[in-house]
């Protein structure tokens, strides 16, 4: 019975129910599209997880330096076991696939960030060779380096010969999750540190594990108290944190995000209600007939939210596919770099379809409501 | 205090849910301008009181042929009221009103946008179902000719009712 009266209500004006819909599809494609980048601004994609402590300079995270002299006030500390650090060479944030990021890595580095993976032989033949370098996949697929390539790379950071032109040999490749976070090469701290002209004797962050991960408050408080004062005074955290706190850094862009898909929604809310209190007051007549064949007021009512329902929710459905289908599209235009990051699963699928069951009722509500009161005496008078 | 009494059911004291089951049941409405759903087929309009019921989709069809054939459009059971005439649509009007059986038709001015030659068709198809599928018409009508062919009249005039 529901679905005759539904599909009688839908068709009959075409075009407005196309439109309707189609504004529907479009806020559930948004939603879909920002809600699957949701592990970006929550800091934790991929392997990132909160057992890998980090020391980051407090003041600048991306560019500022810490001494190598804060390793050994860590190794000090009771609780504290792998330790290893880190020098980003170059890093230029707005052309990271043109400029490959160097990352000067000490030797217990694949023991703290066991998220990374290399092959032991081609760990062994980098930490045996001064210039030796590994790959992130992601780079070497962008650049076609090869195992056994002498790679040239152009940095900001001069060497004694007066060169910024950093060479290496390519020992082997490495993958992680993000995949975005394989878009670099790693090479050997101790033949950057000799190399170098500039900042000697520095690194860009520090990294540890803890015996106990229950302890990371305390020990990142330690260590942030005792150079609170210093002109390193540094920021200690896991993995998760320092993405947050880096990603707070540029602005609150969940919140943002947040506002920019509720003022949608909101907005679709009024344009859906509105259309389906016009419907309604449209098919007053119709509404009436129904009436006096016999159909009860409470049939007329869930009649009228379902419409509403089958309204939003196929425009939901809609654009909760092409959710589905554009986001492999940009992982590949990315080169797979979103790959681990840009994520739509099922529990933004079923959020989506209350969040359009909701809406729905939202807007059917008013109309159904008014239809349910309709005197089938006056309705037909008005004709 | 007024009292309306039908088969010895007190429709009066009905409550609105009442009053549509027993709408549905027992009568069968017929309008001046045949008010039928725009975007259902003819069928499809004829069906609408019988989706109150629990008959089966294939008893639904029975019926609605039945109704049909009574109001002589068994060809015309595809089409829209905009694909058809409105001596057609009031018959497909009919139809809905007689598909579910029912004793009474209350037929509110049922000839009043119809060209006299339909009008005619219209009062002699009411006059068959009365008189051969025993239904009770009630109508209200402007038309000498439509009130002519009744078997018993009442003059309202303002409101009142003057024989």
């Amino acid at each position: 019975m529901y679905w005759v009266l539904v599909k009688a209500g839908v068709i009959r004006k075409k075009i407005r129910s196309l439109l309707t819909m189609l504004s529907v599809v479009i806020a559930f494609f948004l939603y879909g599209l920002l809600h699957s980048a949701d592990p970006l601004f929550s800091g934790a994609a991929g392997e990132i997880n909160a057992e890998r402590m980090i020391i980051m300079p407090k003041h600048d995270m991306m560019f500022g330096r810490l001494p190598q002299s804060h390793i050994n006030y860590l190794e000090s500390l009771d609780d504290v076991t792998n330790i290893a650090w880190i020098d980003m060479l170059s890093m230029d944030i707005n052309s990271m696939t043109e400029n490959i990021p160097i990352f000067a890595i000490s030797k217990d580095y694949f023991k703290v960030m066991d998220r990374f993976k290399s092959s032991p032989e081609a760990k062994a033949a980098f930490f045996a060779n001064r210039r030796g370098a590994l790959a992130g996949k992601a780079a070497a697929d962008i650049k076609g380096w090869k195992v056994g390539d002498l790679v040239s790379i152009p940095t900001f950071s001069k060497k004694n010969d007066g060169s910024n032109v950093w060479e290496f040999v390519i020992e082997g490749i490495y993958t992680t999750s993000p995949a975005a976070d394989e878009l670099g090469i790693m090479v050997r701290n101790e033949y950057v540190q000799e190399a170098r002209v500039a900042n000697k004797g520095t690194i860009s962050m520090i990294l540890f594990n803890l015996a106990d991960p229950s302890k990371a408050d305390e020990v990142s408080n330690i260590i942030d108290n005792n150079y609170k004062n210093s002109a390193y005074a540094t920021f200690t955290g896991n993995e998760i944190t320092l993405s947050q706190k880096m990603l707070s850094d540029i602005g609150n862009i969940k919140l943002i995000i947040t506002a920019i898909i509720s003022a949608v929604f909101f907005t679709l809310l009024l344009v859906t209600a509105n259309t389906m209190s016009q419907s309604v007051r449209e098919r007053t007549s119709d509404l009436a007939i129904l009436k006096s064949l016999g159909y009860q007021d409470r049939q007329i009512f869930i009649s009228i939210l379902l419409e509403s329902n089958f309204i939003i929710l196929l425009g939901a459905l809609f654009g909760l596919i092409l959710t589905l289908i554009t986001i492999p599209f940009i992982d590949q235009a990315s080169g797979g770099l979103t790959g681990g990051i840009i994520l739509f699963d099922s529990y933004q699928v079923v959020r989506g379809i209350l969040i359009g069951v909701l809406m729905a009722s939202l807007a059917g509500i008013l109309p159904a409501y008014q239809a349910y009161k309709l005197k089938v005496v006056d309705a037909l008078a008005k004709g | 205090m007024a009292l309306v009494s039908i088969n010895g059911e007190r429709i009066d004291q009905m409550n609105s849910k009442q009053l549509s089951n027993w709408r549905a049941g027992n009568v069968g409405f017929i309008f001046q301008f045949y008010n039928l759903l725009p975007v259902l087929t003819a069928q499809k309009n004829i069906e609408l009181p019988l989706l109150l019921t629990n008959l089966s989709s294939s008893e639904r069809k029975k019926h609605v042929e039945t109704a049909l054939n009574i109001v002589g459009l068994s060809d015309r059971s595809g089409h829209k009221p905009s694909e058809l005439s409105g001596g057609q649509q009031q018959r497909v009007a009919i139809a809905r009103a007689l598909v579910s059986d029912p004793d009474i038709l209350v037929c509110d001015e049922p000839t009043g946008d119809l060209d006299r030659n339909t009008a005619t068709d219209i009062l002699n198809l009411l006059k068959s179902l009365n008189e051969d599928h025993g239904k009770t018409i009630l109508m209200v009508t402007h038309d000498p000719a439509a009130a002519d062919s009744a078997k018993r009249s009442l003059h309202l005039d303002k409101g009142k009712l003057i024989t």
